[in-house]
């Protein structure tokens, strides 16, 4: 249990009130107990308390609110009907100066709680309503409800983005496609990836690779030279019919480090012109052409290097045996900018 | 982009390549085949069938033309921006707050910026609808306040009323080069320069376009167009250029429609103008391009000049009117 120490030597407690509670006109201490009591419990609430919660409403109903009617018949249907489900009930505790300062938290009801559509049971209700209160707009002064029951149903966002896309106008195949596009998730860590038995066997199918190419050997950083970072990239292509076709992942080299002069002297890399990839869409579409795509694997992994270029070891793949030492590249990776242009000479 | 003609000059392979992305197209079967073959043979290809996802970009294929969009990726972008439950906007841009960008405010969170604006642009890939707006956007990159980031956040709202719209190349007999041009005269509080938009159409297809704001400051309106239909003959002449190689001719030269009776009649007169002396380069450009046949310039009406929405914030109604002239569909649309 924490302590407060005032500097009187008086012992506060996080729990208990150190004055002691008064009670005041209206507050039901016993239920406010037994509705604390469920929610420790987790039970759901059943009937009788709800009305006694609803009978409370009235009592602590300021009189100057009091004259928007409040219409007890049908919060206590809203209530019933949320107990159809089990429910974590929260209520907040009722304010001792409550007398003095009427609550101001006056809000539209439709925020709060839920009022259920006029059913026949309605119909016979003595309640005079003036007619510009209809119970859609009444005014709900009692902040001491129980969370759930205040606040009703939470609807999320009014614009729910489903009213702005669908698949169904799609073919049944473009759809599956469109479906796993927004399903398959990439890692974006190395760590991320390792959790998963798919990325692992790709990082593993990488690392192997590269280990084949001998792509690099371990050696210890020159003095006056700096090691250029490296990270791993996840990404996924898809075949024709949605199913993912392979899942990839890449070490590249952070090239941003370099500078120019120093660590590269010439870089290139082919970029087709988005502009160009639409007119030729645009004939693609008027003169009936086939569209292919290909994908190139390792297309820079072919080179040899000409500069020395040293890289931090990967993550995943330190060991005790590697500490402090940096990988010298011999061929190329992807990143470094005099990279780009050895894929390219072969 | 490379090309590849066959002997007989008729048939054609095309191969567009973005670092290891490859796109292969034509009608010269088997030259599409021997490039694969040869390019096995070189890396390490794989075959991803028919064109499907390119950069980012989702392709969809009927029997009457191409749609492209990035609905994928403005979802995404949604969701990170954290705008996925937000309410819709009918316009990218509120036309009421035209100049309300420069204004002084209080400076916003600049990386969250660049970033939503660089991630925009991307986006406008496939949306010519949103040019205008994250043209507007990326002005102010290097100092953005939170006037800016509310420019941005209408654009994010815009978008997540419309997130599967793109840009539909259909089929059709047109086989014309038309390049719409206009300006916003002095639209630019601050400095005063106009802003120049084009949009070029290929065979009926909206290609290319573009906003921006003009290097120099024009003294008239008829200026500012003139300028912007000096730019849109470039791009007119770039892509025809670009189909020649290709050995597809045009039925008629290039069709430059303005909306600026006053900017047509200074390229069309070949007299030096006392009022025109201060831009004679552009002059002499558009007047040597119309002599040798190359392009023609024709007068549209302002409602159906496409290039507006390029060049200004406008009202709903002006926008939606333009929009549908951009040929932009969705194919995700809830019907």
């Amino acid at each position: 249990m924490e302590k407060f120490y005032h500097s009187m030597d008086v012992t506060f407690f996080e729990e208990k009130p150190f004055y002691s509670k008064l009670e005041i006109q209206g507050e039901r201490k016993q239920n406010e107990f037994q509705l604390w009591n469920f929610s420790h419990t987790g039970h759901s609430l059943t009937e009788p308390e709800v009305t006694i919660t609803a009978g409370s409403v009235n009592t602590t109903t300021t009189p100057e609110v009091a004259t928007s009617p409040v219409n007890p018949t049908s919060e206590t249907e809203t209530k019933i009907s949320q107990t159809d489900k089990p429910l974590l009930v929260f209520s907040r505790r009722e304010k001792i100066r409550q007398e003095q300062e009427p609550p101001t938290f006056t809000r539209k009801s439709q925020d709060f709680v839920q009022i259920p559509e006029p059913t026949e049971t309605h119909q016979g209700n003595t309640f005079s309503v003036p007619p510009h209160l209809d119970s859609s707009n009444q005014e709900i002064t009692d902040i001491n409800l129980p969370i759930v029951v205040r606040k009703g149903v939470r609807s999320g966002t009014q614009h729910p983005i489903g009213n702005f896309v669908s698949y169904d106008r799609l073919s049944s195949n473009y759809r599956a496609f469109e479906t796993t596009l927004d399903n398959t998730q990439i890692p974006r860590n190395i760590q991320e990836a390792l959790q998963h038995q798919k990325w692992a066997a790709t990082v593993k199918e990488e690392v192997l690779a590269l280990k084949k190419n001998r792509t690099w050997e371990f050696s210890n950083l020159p003095k006056g030279k700096k090691p250029v970072g490296c990270k791993w990239i996840f990404s996924i292509k898809y075949n024709a019919d949605g199913s993912v076709t392979i899942y990839k992942a890449r070490l590249v080299a952070k090239g941003f480090t370099q500078s120019y002069g120093i660590d590269y002297e010439e870089t290139f890399a082919p970029v087709a012109k988005l502009n160009s990839v639409r007119v030729i869409l645009s004939l693609a579409a008027n003169l009936d052409w086939p569209l292919h795509q290909l994908d190139i694997k390792n297309v820079f992994l072919n080179g040899e290097l000409e500069e020395e270029v040293y890289m931090t070891i990967p993550q995943g793949l330190e060991n005790p045996r590697t500490a402090g030492k940096v990988c010298k590249l011999r061929k190329s990776l992807y990143g470094p900018n005099n990279l780009l242009r050895h894929g390219l000479k072969d | 982009m490379f090309v590849k003609h066959s002997l007989e000059g008729r048939k054609i392979a095309l191969f567009i390549v973005y670092v290891d992305d490859i796109v292969i197209t034509g009608d010269d079967h088997e030259e599409i085949e021997l490039l694969k073959k040869l390019l096995t043979k070189e890396f390490e290809v794989k075959d991803l069938g028919k064109l499907k996802y390119f950069l980012g970009m989702e392709v969809a294929r009927s029997k009457n033309g191409i749609s492209m969009s990035q609905r994928k990726y403005t979802m995404d972008l949604l969701k990170e921006s954290g705008m996925l439950g937000c309410k819709s906007a009918d316009t990218p841009m509120d036309p009421t707050k035209k100049g309300g960008m420069e204004e002084e405010s209080s400076p916003t969170n600049k990386k969250r910026y660049q970033r939503l604006v660089g991630k925009l642009i991307y986006l406008t890939h496939t949306r010519p609808d949103i040019g205008f707006a994250v043209s507007m956007a990326s002005r102010y990159m290097n100092n953005p306040n939170e006037l800016h980031m509310k420019v941005v956040n209408r654009i994010l709202q815009y978008l997540k009323g419309t997130p599967g719209k793109g840009l539909y190349l259909a089929k059709n007999s047109n086989r014309n080069l038309e390049v719409y041009t206009d300006a916003d005269w002095a639209g630019s509080i601050i400095d005063r320069k106009s802003t120049t938009g084009y949009c070029s159409y290929v065979w009926g297809n909206l290609v290319t376009w573009r906003s921006k704001k003009q290097q120099v400051v024009a003294r008239s309106s008829a200026e500012a167009k003139f300028r912007a239909l000096s730019h849109g003959m470039c791009e007119g002449i770039w892509l025809q250029r670009m189909l020649k190689e290709l050995n597809l001719s045009l039925d008629s030269p290039i069709k430059i429609l303005c909306d600026n009776k006053v900017a047509i009649s200074i390229a069309k007169n070949p007299v030096q103008h006392g009022r025109t002396k201060h831009v004679e380069i552009d002059r002499h450009f558009t007047k040597e391009k119309i002599e040798s046949k190359i392009a023609n310039l024709e007068y549209t009406p302002s409602s159906l000049q496409t290039a507006d929405i390029l060049t200004k914030g406008l009202p709903r109604n002006t926008y939606e009117n333009l929009r549908s002239k951009l040929g932009m569909i969705d194919i995700y649309h809830p019907t």
